[in-house]
């Protein structure tokens, strides 16, 4: 990918992710689905997770699976307008640079 | 690297930091290799070191990402780690595992990265707050104009983790004014002393100094007026007794070379030195305060 995906994109992209279950979702299969999106590396996610949750869009619960603890990561009543706005944004900047590269051609 | 011997070396590299943060960042490193179960290994090997993780758990708590860099796929880019040639001299304090990887970001990388940063600065902010029209969105428009200025971790594995030496952050530096302090009070008689000693001394430098200063531009003055006078008078006593009178013009002219000789020395003394002494002390000063203000 010759892009480069900024800190507010690929938190749109995790909130997105998240925000698919709404009973919550864990840390690596948040990592596995962002990588169907973007390349991104197996340890990437745990500063973007804390932040998000640091800035409450995330909450996290534990919930006892196959003996251990699973931590559960669930999007929050402020990701959601985050998330939206994510959504607003990235549909206007995506619609405009879409424009441009299609009138070039 | 096993599973065990990754999560007891990440533990071990951790175990400086508040046990909060350690548990946090432990368990959801130790959840994610769980949940890999077969991909564990592969994991790891993504990983790149327990150093390289135990840097993105510390750099997380330090609350760097939130000052700088940002999150790209190639991985954690941060604009502080770069050098004038705007090229990633080090990303954050992690040392490379991927040479190619580095030196492909190092090069290629750049103009895209600073097209797209100095994008996200101008439209960016603008961008969202105008946009907002709600009191709660506007509120979000300030976070997401926040969260652009936050980094992060990610890519293709090019770092690799080493704390930061102590000393470096803002808390490191208090432990050094605070050392620094201390020592101060402890050798606080010698340094009297010392410092005593060396104030004499540079105020010694500095009266020669000035001495000199005037003494010359006094006596350049007056060998040139006794130069004139002796002439004079000399040119006068020439009508009453020819001799004498020479005798005395000479010296007149010898003490007047004497002066000029002087005024060349001064003229050099107050043209050239004192201006260079000044601008050596002036630059001396400059470059103390600009350390300073670049070490802050």
């Amino acid at each position: 990918m010759v892009f480069n995906t900024g800190a507010a994109l690929l938190d749109a992209i995790v909130l997105a992710v998240v925000s698919r279950d709404t009973e919550g979702t864990y840390g690596y299969k948040i990592t596995q689905d962002v990588r169907e999106a973007i390349d991104i590396s197996e340890s990437t996610l745990y500063p973007v997770l804390r932040r998000l949750q640091k800035d409450e869009c995330l909450e996290v619960y534990d919930l006892a699976f196959d003996g251990r603890n699973r931590r559960y990561y669930k999007i929050t009543e402020r990701g959601r307008v985050q998330l939206n706005l994510y959504r607003g944004e990235w549909h206007v900047y995506s619609g405009r640079i879409s424009k441009i590269l299609e009138e070039a051609g | 690297m096993s599973k065990e011997e990754f999560m007891k070396e990440l533990e071990y590299l951790l175990s400086d930091i508040p046990d909060e943060d350690k548990k946090d960042g432990l368990d959801y490193y130790r959840d994610y290799l769980d949940e890999a179960g077969d991909m564990a290994g592969k994991a790891i090997e993504e990983f790149g070191s327990p150093e390289r993780i135990a840097a993105i758990i510390r750099s997380d708590i330090r609350g760097d990402l939130g000052d700088g860099g940002a999150f790209t796929e190639r991985g954690y880019e941060d604009e502080r780690f770069r050098d004038p040639n705007y090229q990633v001299v080090k990303r954050h304090d992690l040392p490379d595992i991927n040479e190619d990887s580095d030196s492909r970001q190092a090069g290629g990388g750049n103009e895209n990265r600073e097209a797209w940063s100095s994008r996200e600065s101008t439209e960016g902010q603008g961008g969202w707050s105008s946009k907002s029209s709600t009191e709660d969105q506007s509120d979000w428009s300030s976070q997401a104009g926040a969260d652009k200025r936050r980094g992060g971790f990610d890519g293709t594995g090019t770092q690799g983790g080493q704390s930061r030496p102590l000393g470096s952050g803002p808390q490191g530096r208090m432990v050094k004014i605070v050392l620094f302090a201390v020592l101060a009070i402890i050798a606080f008689p010698a340094l009297l002393g010392i410092g005593g000693g060396i104030l004499g001394v540079a105020a010694g430098v500095i009266s020669v100094f000035f001495a000199v200063l005037v003494v010359l531009a006094v006596l350049t003055f007056a060998l040139i007026l006794a130069g004139i006078l002796l002439c004079v008078a000399g040119v006068i006593a020439m009508f009453t007794s020819l001799l004498d009178g020479l005798f005395c013009f000479g010296a007149g002219l010898l003490v007047l070379s004497f002066g000029l000789i002087c005024l060349v020395i001064s003229a050099w003394f107050y043209g050239r030195l004192v201006p260079w002494m000044i601008r050596g002390c002036v630059n001396g000063i400059g470059s103390l305060i600009h350390r300073k203000e670049r070490r802050a």
